[in-house]
């Protein structure tokens, strides 16, 4: 019996042709995205089962206009399209096209038809060309182009099936070339031969009946939209909106999670026998993890509403806005949407810096966007906040907490901006700068894809920064309960021999005890260590083992404070904020979180690059550790003296 | 990009030669501009529009 080869499909198609729908209602949850440092692909893989029988692989490769490769994505597609010798997978491509604008998309089809391997069209968006009242023939189409053609609606899985039936009993017809390439090899010569026979393909399979219906629609939202005043207004409208929303309405089930993990820490601390074990997961991985999960809600907000944005076609808008502006920093409208997402994280919004072909100003991008704060900083953020403003507190009628909050973020966005000046200055070029970028038409936002892109990223999220807060929190609560000779065991003799007097003394020791062990241990050692170091920016050994960790990421911030603080703290009753706002210096009995040391404190986290992920992800990027060195060293500097200043102000 | 990789861009963003163009936008200071060919949008700057031969 012959034994078939297992199949791979890959997806390629223009930018806004739907590929990405497709991709997800192809392979629903069953998919993965290889942009978390580490496995550090560009590429989104899936699984579909086609019939009973076959389950095959999903390549989605990044949306390009042609095969001749004009960015970082398109190459990255290119490359992959002329790489045969993967492995013995029979590989099937599948090109989507937006059906709408069939003559533009025809180039990138008919280039991929030449190179003559085994593949299916999708003409996509059916319900755009029956709305506009345009009509293909199909099957002419089909004659003329030579490859098996499904027609779509890939928003509603229309036509679906179509599609895996033709994928299963897919064999290879030889198709005759629509360009020779001996008619002409240059390029240019190319494509204006291709757009001829596009043209004599189209007068006999499209008809059409004046313009679109749907170009018009676009063409009146956007004289609101792209104006030149009421554009900005609405730009910054939208941002002020996104803020409100993820400040105000995550309160709930941030307090919801807390409670739990305090109930869950409490229960499982009561029910494993006492000892090492139970400390370790109670005060090590509870608390570190706990610090973390609250922030879901926070983060899947930014994330939605970033898909929502780029689902509609907005973003787009967002560029043609922002480009004369970016410009004279030496970045490029397209820049916008690298620091925009920036604010949910720079690792995937450095790789969106890809379609930046201009070199300089995808350097200055990259450089600068990890300035942009990131939801990772949030939970720094919000703990230093409310441990040091009070919530009621008011500025001309606005919540100070949400003013400092917002200040932050501009702060971020300014600090990117200056950057990106001075940088313009010292990186050269003889590239020229262009700004060429389609707007898609307006339309809905598929709440599939949007609820796909929460998901990925609170997985990736969670899974990714669970491993290195689990890790992190593991090696912390060894060298915190841990001391180098016998310096704990003293601590002990010492509380030994002093006899109990009353229930309120008793408390208190045992508050001392904890906090000494903490000094004598391993993690303490380092932290006065470093101290000297910090103590001019009005941080102390805590909040110095803090930054160390928070070196592999920011939020472990706050799971090594949790950790911290809770190190002997056999109740664990209280949360990490009331821990910190209750500690005090042990020999001056000051507070140690005056509002001098939050605010030094929440700008050295604004400006650091605490972030193994984005120092990896620029290595790859930029091709080399110069940059992310730089970068670092850079950052680090900046944090430093901004928060010296602060501190000095302050105090 | 140089001049042919420009043209080529454009011509697969649906400006080629024949068709017509509407100017149907100009972003403060003067730049990006937005055209439009056939039912797309493009939005460009001057420099990368220059090389198009428009006949009114």
């Amino acid at each position: 019996m012959e034994t078939k080869r297992d199949k791979r499909i890959l997806l390629v198609g223009n930018p806004n042709s739907g590929k990405s729908t497709l991709f997800n209602a192809l392979t629903g949850l069953n998919q993965r995205i290889g942009n978390f440092p580490g496995v550090t692909v560009e590429k989104k893989i899936g699984y579909t089962k086609v019939d009973q029988k076959q389950k095959i692989e999903i390549v989605d490769l990044p949306g390009t206009y042609s095969l001749v490769p004009r960015s970082e994505d398109e190459k990255v597609t290119y490359d992959y399209l002329m790489n045969h010798n993967r492995d013995d997978k029979e590989e099937i491509i599948v090109i989507v096209a937006d059906a709408s604008s069939l003559k533009r998309n025809l180039l990138l089809v008919t280039q991929m038809i030449d190179l003559e391997h085994p593949t299916i069209l999708v003409l996509n968006m059916m319900d755009i060309v029956e709305r506009n009242k345009q009509s293909i023939d199909v099957k002419g189409l089909e004659k003329e182009l030579g490859v098996p053609i499904v027609a779509m609606n890939a928003r509603i899985g229309k036509g679906l099936d179509q599609l895996k039936e033709r994928i299963a009993n897919y064999t290879y017809q030889k198709a005759p070339k629509i360009v020779e390439e001996h008619q002409s090899k240059d390029p240019l010569n190319n494509t204006v031969e291709r757009f001829k026979r596009i043209k004599s393909i189209l007068a006999k399979t499209l008809q059409s009946d004046g313009p679109a219906k749907t170009a018009e629609t676009t063409r009146k939202i956007d004289q609101v939209f792209t104006h030149s005043v009421w554009g900005f207004v609405i730009f910054l409208f939208i941002l002020f909106l996104i803020f409100q929303a993820i400040f105000s309405w995550s309160t709930y089930p941030m307090d919801w999670i807390e409670n739990g993990f305090l109930v869950f820490g409490e229960f499982v601390s009561n029910t494993l026998p006492e000892g090492i074990l139970n400390d370790l997961i109670v005060e090590g991985i509870i608390a570190g993890l706990g610090g973390i999960v609250i922030f879901i809600p926070q983060i899947a907000l930014l994330f939605m509403f970033i898909a929502i944005l780029e689902d509609t076609g907005y973003l787009s808008r967002v560029s043609y806005l922002t480009d004369t502006v970016l410009k004279k920093f030496g970045l490029n409208g397209r820049s916008i949407i690298p620091l925009l997402g920036g604010a949910a994280c720079a690792v995937p919004a450095i790789m969106s810096a890809r379609t930046i072909s201009n070199k300089k100003e995808r350097l200055l991008t990259i450089f600068v966007t990890p300035l942009i704060s990131c939801s990772a900083r949030i939970p720094v953020y919000t703990l230093l906040i409310a441990l040091v403003i009070p919530a009621e507190k008011q500025l001309y009628g606005f919540n100070l907490q949400g003013v400092v909050m917002m200040g932050l973020y501009l702060l971020g966005f300014f600090a990117a901006l200056g950057t990106a000046f001075l940088l313009k200055y010292w990186v050269k070029t003889d590239e020229r700068s262009h700004f060429i970028m389609e707007l898609p038409i307006y339309r809905m936002p598929r709440w599939k894809n949007v609820g796909m892109t929460i998901y990925n990223k609170v997985k990736v999220f969670l899974f990714e920064a669970g491993k290195i807060i689990i890790a992190v929190s593991i090696v912390l609560w060894v060298l915190s309960s841990y001391g180098p000779g016998d310096q704990m065991a003293k601590i002990d003799q010492k509380y030994e021999k002093i006899e109990l007097q009353s229930e309120e003394d008793l408390g208190k020791n045992q508050g001392q005890i904890a906090n000494e062990k903490l000094e004598a241990s391993y993690a303490g050692h380092i932290g006065k260590f470093i101290e000297p170091a910090i103590k001019p920016l009005g941080f102390d050994w805590k909040i110095g083992i803090s930054i160390i960790t928070s070196f592999a990421a920011r939020e472990v911030f706050v799971g090594t404070m949790a950790t911290l603080y809770s190190v002997g703290d056999e109740e664990n009753t209280a949360s990490i904020k009331e821990k910190m706002a209750r500690a005090t210096n042990p020999t001056t009995g000051e507070k140690i979180y005056t509002k001098a040391t939050g605010y030094s404190l929440l700008i050295f986290y604004a400006f650091a690059l605490q972030c193994m992920a984005t120092v990896a992800i620029v290595v790859k990027e930029t091709g080399g550790w110069k940059w992310p060195i730089i970068q670092l060293v850079y950052m680090g500097a900046l944090a430093y003296f901004a928060s010296l200043l602060v501190f000095q102000l302050f105090s | 990009m140089n001049d042919s990789q420009l043209t080529i861009q454009l011509y697969s963003m649906g400006c080629f030669v024949g068709e017509k163009l509407t100017l149907e936008r100009v972003a403060p200071f003067g730049e990006p501009l937005i055209i439009r060919v056939e039912d797309s949008f493009i939005s460009l700057r001057k420099a990368d529009a220059k090389n198009m031969e428009v006949k009114a």
